[in-house]
């Protein structure tokens, strides 16, 4: 028998688990010549923050041993220009679209969540509480379980829309902010965003990135990554969508192994764009393989 | 745009620690315009982990041609490459230079490896303009592809900084001294080298009217607009604070002079 591959995430149906991350998809356009979109499980969109954002002056990435740091700072269009430029391509894309939203106070992510609520092209909302590149909001929130509890609380009274907490790994126990994350009324729980890391340059003595600091992805990140999903894992009753490092369906699995109900591709549709379609496939053998039909089976 | 897998049918040392391959890749080339680049996976290890950007060298029927130095890990490993072996690559990418076919001459003007995506652009225009190359390197083993522009019959002129070969100078000396004793004002100027002399060349090309476009350089993550990694500081007179980045990846690599602000 076929193995069914969807999902679900509360009451989003994703056809399966295979979502590409925040931030490394940019709106999904960008990669429609590439791959085909309607085989991702979803795209998860470029963080959006209330006002237009510059971001960070260039070096903005620079790579390091089997991983990338990143110092984007967030540079986007703001909501309002988003709402007439990107939403109305969104509609087009024949799968799940998850917007995600950064503000720079509780009030702040609620208006935005408010805006992109009843859009046609928007199946959901990320609630980024983790972004280590900028100096207000980001990951400062998900830093402490109380603002992390009032940013989704706040969010969750603006919209109806199935809300996935994106936390941050620079934290000492992510359990807590987890369940504050899930009391507040978040749906899920996504994790792990970027460690954060620094680089420098040893003949210009300089840092490498002009933000000094920024966010470790890509395949250097997975044992820290897998570490917290399980930690998750076992305490919340919300599903996980796991990401850091994921490069191959074997890693995928680790992390499907340890629990999560999804997983995220960040970093690998860099160096592969057809990494997620590829991941998808690696996965559907595995189970045929093993004879299994659905998704919950997967979990050791 | 397409990812494909290219075998490679050339391997050329030109210089010390310089190399061309010609790859075969007909669904690039079909597509592809001087001042593009190809985006190429180098190992299908981690590390490196990221794709290495390259300017189209040469487009031909059957594939491309880049040319590359080694600097680093990737592009030593690229260098270790053989005739026959496979490259994963994405191309073509980005916006290449406008040709303008409609003046008398072209200059062109090239640092060191610079002369890489230049090379594809006199061959384009020479079929409509005279095109003179100006070529600038520290020394004379990173003067290349100087036999291959003249049996073009294209006008080379070389500076090297230790007067190695050609007058002891930089590219852009040259490039003044052909200026002021050209017949015709506002000559296009087509510029790819290291930031300093593109800096100085922009400088020189407002100087005497002369439209200038310049292939810049960044650090790629995805090499499609989508991580916008690979930003550059520009003019914008629509928004509050006169600047906006724009990515090197799909708005570039070829820019208009005028609208870069440099540091
Ligand atoms: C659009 C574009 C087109 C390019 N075309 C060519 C080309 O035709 N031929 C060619 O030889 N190179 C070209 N480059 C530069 C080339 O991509 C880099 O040299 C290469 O990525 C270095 O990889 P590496 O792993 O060997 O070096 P790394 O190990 O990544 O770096 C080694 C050293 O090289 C420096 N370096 C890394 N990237 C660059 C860069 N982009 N420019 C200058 N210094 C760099 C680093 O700062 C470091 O000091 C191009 C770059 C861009 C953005
Ligand atoms: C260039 C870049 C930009 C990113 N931008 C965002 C963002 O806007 N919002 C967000 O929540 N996460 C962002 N991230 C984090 C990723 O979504 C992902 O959580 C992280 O990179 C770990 O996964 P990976 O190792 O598979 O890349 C970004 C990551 C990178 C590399
Ligand atoms: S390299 Fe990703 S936006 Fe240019």
């Amino acid at each position: 028998m076929e193995p069914n591959l969807s999902v679900n995430i509360g009451k989003l149906r994703l056809k399966n688990p295979v979502l590409v991350a925040s931030g490394c998809f940019g709106y999904g356009q960008e990669y429609a010549e590439l791959i085909d979109l309607s085989m991702l499980g979803g795209i998860i969109l470029k963080g959006i923050t209330l006002k237009e954002r510059k971001g960070n002056p260039p070096p903005r990435i620079v790579e390091t041993s089997s991983g990338m740091l990143n110092a984007i700072g967030l540079q986007n269009m703001g909501l309002s220009r988003f709402l007439k430029e990107k939403l109305p391509l969104l509609s087009d894309i024949p799968t799940t679209i998850i917007a995600n939203i950064c503000g720079e106070t509780p009030e702040e992510y609620a208006t935005i969540a408010r805006e992109l609520s009843n859009k046609e092209g928007i199946d959901a909302l990320e609630i980024n509480v983790s972004c280590p590149n900028v100096s207000h909001g980001g990951m400062l929130f998900g830093q402490d379980m109380m603002l992390t509890f009032e940013v989704v609380n706040q969010v969750r009274k603006a919209t109806t829309l199935p809300l996935i907490v994106k936390l941050s790994p620079n934290v000492t126990d992510i359990v807590p902010i987890a369940q504050a994350a899930v009391d507040g009324g978040a749906d899920a729980i996504s994790l792990i965003n970027t460690l954060l890391g620094m680089a420098l340059d040893i003949e210009s003595r300089k840092p490498c990135l002009s933000n000094i600091t920024g966010g470790l992805s890509g395949p250097a990140i997975k044992p820290v990554a897998l570490r917290m999903v399980r930690d998750v894992c076992k305490f919340v009753t919300v599903p996980v969508i796991g990401q850091g490092g994921i490069m191959t369906w074997e890693d995928s699995l680790e992390f499907l192994l340890v629990g999560a109900t999804a997983v995220c591709i960040g970093t690998a549709n860099f160096v592969n764009p057809k990494a997620g379609v590829e991941i998808i496939e690696g996965i559907r053998d595995y189970m045929k393989q093993r004879k299994m039909v659905k998704m919950g089976e997967i979990r050791m | 745009m397409i990812q494909l897998s290219a075998k490679i049918l050339e391997k050329e040392e030109v210089a010390c620690d310089h190399y061309r391959l010609a790859l075969d890749a007909p669904l690039i080339s079909k597509d592809a315009h001087p001042g593009q680049f190809v985006h190429v996976k180098i190992t299908s290890q981690y590390m490196p982990l990221l794709r290495r950007p390259f300017s189209i060298h040469r487009i031909n029927s059957s594939g491309i041609e880049i040319l590359f130095r080694v600097v680093g890990t990737g592009t030593r490993l690229l260098a270790e490459k053989r005739v026959g072996d496979e490259l994963d690559i994405i191309g073509p990418l980005g916006h290449g230079f406008m040709a303008k076919e409609d003046t008398f001459t072209a200059i062109l003007v090239a640092g060191g490896v610079g002369v890489a995506p230049l090379f594809a652009l006199a061959e384009r225009l020479r079929q409509f303009t005279e095109v003179k190359m100006l070529i600038g390197s520290k020394t004379k083993t990173g003067i290349i592809c100087l036999e291959k522009l003249e049996a073009l019959g294209i006008g080379v002129q070389v500076a090297t900084d230790d007067g190695s070969l050609g007058i002891k100078g930089i590219a852009t000396d040259l490039l003044e001294d052909f200026l002021v004793t050209a017949a015709s004002p506002q000559l296009p100027i087509y510029g790819c080298g290291p930031m300093p002399m593109l800096k100085v060349l922009s400088e020189i090309a407002q100087l005497y009217s002369s439209p200038c476009q310049i292939s810049l350089e960044a650090n790629m993550a995805c090499g499609v607009g989508a991580c916008l990694g690979c930003v550059v500081k520009m003019v914008d007179h629509h928004s509050p604070s006169h600047f906006e980045y724009k990515r090197v990846c799909v708005d570039g690599p070829v820019f208009d002079a005028k609208e870069i602000l440099w540091r």
